[in-house]
């Protein structure tokens, strides 16, 4: 695990799907990630998937973000 | 006024998509109301030639003619394009590299992409997935097409075997055969050869061949803009004067003409060629005259001629000159000048200006007394009005009534009077570069005599301000909601606080913390006329605190008379900047620590640390966080004003006299120096006999100018030590650099004892001649004096040499800070450009201006800055965002 990240997950797809609609925001609105990040390697996402990331925040404990995965 | 559901009812449209495409020969000719068939102008009468560039059917741009189109005047005729055939088709420059790119990548002889059949099965089929919702992708991916079928040389379909194509900037291409010779590729030719591209090849490019075929960038038809977009201007002679489009479609079309004859006449085909070429120069000018390459389109004067790119393109362009941003009215400026005496709140406004400047003021029954008043002083006295409008909106001009008291007498509810400016008046005050919020505030007008907005001088730093000439604007608000804005969210008063990071901006600075820290001392003392005039400075109406010392007279310390200002339940601990030793607030006899109890400043002496700006955890701090900002204001106002006050009677001097140490301190001094160059001169030997090791990373010369500059740079801080041990403690240099009032020890080393190195970017000097610095050295010499190392102090004088290194470290300062204000200027433009539309949503989310997620959270933790202290968070709970 890289440092700074606490959890890496790839969510599910209904998980996913509430998470998009709560916030209004088609998948492709989310921040991306590359697939060949080594972080979306190391879970084994794939191209459309949406991974969970947590890192550590000095200031706010930890932090979450929403990544979904595109081709490159 | 609009009511709610009118406001849904009104028709709208909506606009779904904008789409950029290239006019094709037959559009232009279907836009186009006539053609234009002659170069003549005007003739002898001076009226517009029919079939000319004038010609009254494309629009008129005189009031009183009426359109020969559209029959309508010319504010309300939108003007109609006309259109020139031209005898032989020319580039538009603006595409030439778009074109060179298409011509790489298909076939001259069947004019299809150089890919094989399964190839482009493969990518079309790859491209219209992607083109759905990865744009940038898609990019990526016709990029990559056109390099692939750019390096093909053998057409797949028909088996042609290509030439290399040149492009020679700006419009020139060319064929490299196989003997390596160059020919010319006329736009003939080059059309010809567009022509034949299929439409679902282009495609595969990324070009919709719907709206932009690429034979359409070869020009066989040119759009003439009507009069409207290249108006004529009379001049007071009578003389016509056209724009430069005008005199650039002249030339176009004179040259069509030519070329024209010279075809019809059997004229030798490099006489037509070279009118070609020169047809094609004057449209790629029209188009655009700064093409490199070429030489620049000029007027007889020589003045350059302004294409259509230039009309558009830079700061004065159409963009960023006309749109972005343009002149506005009720706005003033002028040069900038201190006054102390007015609140950080106000600004100084020269009477000349508030008699040009207004405000609307509606009448009604309580203030059409003083209106009427206004309206008789009229406009050449202050405080008087420049205009009035009646109830119907008719606007009368108060420079030509001759009876003004008649109308003034008039003046009913329903009128509106444009009266001078006022004080008490909000305006908006702004100095460039207006790089963050606090580069633009709102203030309180007071009107003033003299020619300068006056500004105080606390204000200075969130507009980076000084007097050195420095201009300022004023915008005068014209509406109640403008007004009640700018008074709420944008007064001085509520900018105290940076929202960088939630420290003051604004604060004491330079008289005033050295006048608070000679108040502040034990021995100050005040007696009851003194006590009374400084009490006024601070606009004080109470009655001072029982004096310190009541007999033999009435005795009031300086720590009294700062304590009457201060808010009656402020408590506050803090060390000062001449704490030393002593580690316990309560315990201490001396001045080092401030405390503060119930208002009361009982110990300890003002300085930077308490009372200046963007200091942490200080008196001043506490004070613009913990009370309402008027209040904070308010302090700062009054206590500002008293500290220069009490430094006007006390006096403060700084001479030759002043910057002295005694003999024993130099004899130190010399010492410190020549142990240093010592200790250089056997570095030089170590470095010229080779026994100099290189320190890891650095070669041999780079590690000898590390340790010099080490060693030299320690003299300045060893002779700050022996100056800080026998420089007189009450002398004004030194009190200035230990309150943090101005300057620093250092400069009272380089006055006192030496200048020590000067450097230019950082290092040593060494530029000059060729082995040495300058001519007064050795060849060779890198010792310490030949460097720019000063060793003379400003009190004793430089030598010649010496106050040349100075001088060039001086203009090294002065290059750093405009490159550096040029890189970061464009660096602050682009980020704004790309950051403007960033929100925070009502769920707490921060997103791009069509609604995508850049955070979850802001900052990822929620956290508002500018309510932090200086970046720490006290409790998170209290600074969150939303709630
Ligand atoms: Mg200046
Ligand atoms: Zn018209
Ligand atoms: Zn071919
Ligand atoms: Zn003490």
């Amino acid at each position: 695990m890289p440092l700074g990240v606490k959890e890496v997950v790839v969510i599910e797809r209904e998980e996913a799907k509430a998470l998009l609609r709560q916030l209004r925001l088609k998948p492709w609105q989310l921040p991306w990630i590359r697939s060949s990040d080594p972080l979306v390697k190391m879970v084994g996402a794939k191209v459309g998937d949406v991974v969970k990331i947590v890192r550590e925040s000095q200031t706010a404990g930890e932090s979450v973000v929403y990544r979904f995965v595109v081709p490159g | 006024m609009v009511l709610r559901e009118e406001l849904d009812n009104l028709p709208r449209k909506v606009i779904k998509s904008i789409k950029f495409g290239i006019l094709s020969p037959d559009m232009i000719r279907k836009y186009s109301v006539m053609e234009v068939t002659t170069s003549e102008v005007y003739d002898e009468g001076g009226l517009p030639v029919r079939g000319g560039i004038s010609d009254r059917r494309l629009g008129v741009s005189e009031p009183g003619a009426r359109c020969e189109t559209c029959g309508q005047t010319y504010d309300v005729c939108p003007g109609h394009f006309g259109h020139v055939e031209l005898v032989k088709p020319v580039i538009h420059v603006s595409y030439a590299r778009i074109l060179y790119d298409i011509l790489r990548a298909t076939c001259p002889n069947c004019g299809r992409i150089m890919l094989k059949e399964e190839e482009i099965g493969r990518y079309r089929e790859r491209l219209t997935r992607l083109r759905k919702g990865w744009r940038l992708l898609a990019q990526n991916l016709q990029e990559k097409i056109r390099k692939k079928a750019s390096e093909r040389t053998t057409c797949p379909h028909c088996g042609h075997k290509r030439n290399k194509v040149r492009f020679d900037r700006p419009y020139y291409f060319y064929e490299e055969i196989e003997s390596g010779a160059l020919i010319k590729l006329d736009p003939e030719t080059l059309r010809e050869r567009l022509a034949k591209i299929p439409n679902e090849d282009l495609e595969l490019l990324g070009i919709n061949p719907t709206v932009a075929r690429p034979e359409w960038t070869i020009l066989k038809v040119l759009p003439v803009p009507p009069p409207h977009v290249r108006p004529s201007i009379q001049l007071e002679t009578g003389i016509r004067s056209e724009d430069d489009l005008t005199h650039k479609l002249v030339d176009i079309i004179r040259m069509n003409e030519k070329l024209k004859i010279a075809i019809e006449t059997g004229a030798p085909t490099n006489v037509v060629d070279n009118l070609w070429d020169l047809l094609q120069y004057h449209v790629a000018t029209f188009f655009d005259n700064e093409l490199p390459g070429i030489p620049l389109a000029k007027h007889r004067g020589g003045r350059a001629i302004k294409g259509v790119a230039q009309r558009l393109k830079g700061k004065e362009g159409r963009f960023r000159g006309s749109l972005s941003g343009k002149r506005v009215n009720f706005s003033a400026r002028t040069v900038i000048s201190p006054d102390p005496n007015i609140s950080i709140n106000e600004v100084g406004v020269p009477v000349d200006v508030a008699k040009i400047l207004t405000v609307p003021e509606r009448v009604t029954t309580w203030n059409v007394d003083v209106l009427r008043q206004y309206v008789i002083r009229g406009p050449e006295t202050w405080p008087g009005a420049n205009y009035v409008i009646t109830p119907e909106g008719r606007r009368i001009d108060l420079r030509y009534v001759r009876d003004r008291k008649t109308l003034s007498e008039r003046l009913a509810p329903g009128w509106v009077v444009e009266r001078h400016l006022i004080d008490g008046d909000v305006v908006l005050f702004n100095r460039q570069p207006s790089l963050h919020r606090v580069s633009i505030m709102s203030h309180l007008v007071r009107v003033l005599p003299g020619r300068t907005f006056r500004l105080h001088l606390a204000v200075c730093p969130p507009y980076n301000a000084d007097f050195d000439g420095d201009e300022m604007n004023l915008h005068v608000l014209q509406t109640e909601e403008a007004r009640a804005e700018a008074r709420v969210l944008m007064l001085v008063e509520n900018h105290i606080i940076t929202p960088r990071y939630g420290g003051a901006i604004i604060g004491a600075r330079q008289d005033y913390i050295i006048g608070a820290y000679l108040l502040s001392q034990k021995s100050t003392f005040l007696s009851k006329k003194e006590v009374a005039y400084l009490l006024g400075a601070g606009k004080s109406v109470e009655d001072p605190q029982e004096p310190a010392i009541l007999h033999p007279v009435e005795l009031w310390s300086g720590k009294q008379i700062i304590s009457h200002f201060l808010p009656k339940d402020l408590n506050w601990v803090q060390p000062t900047a001449f704490k030393s030793k002593c580690g316990d607030a309560h315990n201490c006899w001396g001045d080092e620590w401030i405390i503060v109890i119930n208002g009361h400043l009982v110990k300890g002496v003002l300085d930077k640390k308490s009372i200046g700006a963007e200091q942490v955890d200080s008196l001043w701090h506490r004070i613009s966080r913990d009370y309402p900002p008027e209040e904070a204001r308010r302090w700062l106002d009054s206590s500002l004003r008293l500290f220069l006050r009490f430094l006007d009677l006390r006096g403060f001097t700084f001479g030759f006299d002043s910057v002295y140490i005694p003999d024993e301190a130099y004899n130190e001094i010399n010492k410190i120096i020549e142990e240093s160059t010592r200790e250089v001169d056997n570095l030089i030997a170590e470095l010229r006999e080779g026994r100099l090791e290189a320190m890891p990373g650095f070669t041999v010369e780079e590690t000898f100018e590390n340790r010099v500059a080490e060693i030299l740079s320690k003299v300045r801080e060893d002779a700050a030590a022996v100056v800080e041990k026998y420089v007189k403690k009450d002398v004004e240099g030194y009190l200035m650099a230990k309150t943090g009032a101005r300057g620093s020890i250092v400069n009272i080393v380089q006055m006192v004892a030496t200048l020590g190195q000067q450097t230019i970017r950082g290092e040593r000097i060494r530029r000059g001649y060729r082995t040495r610095t300058l001519p007064h050295f050795p060849p060779g010499d890198i010792g310490p004096y030949a460097g720019g190392f000063v060793r003379n102090c400003f009190r004793y004088g430089l030598t010649p040499v010496e106050y040349f290194f100075h001088a060039a470290a001086g203009r090294d300062g002065l290059i750093d800070t405009a490159v550096r204000t040029a890189q970061s200027g464009y660096m602050q433009r682009r980020l704004i450009n790309a950051l403007q539309d960033i929100y925070t949503e009502y769920d707490g989310t921060v997103r791009f201006g069509e609604g995508s997620l850049l955070q979850l959270l802001y900052g990822e933790d929620g956290v508002d800055v500018s309510r932090t202290d200086h970046g720490k968070v006290a409790d998170v709970r209290l600074l969150k965002l939303w709630i």
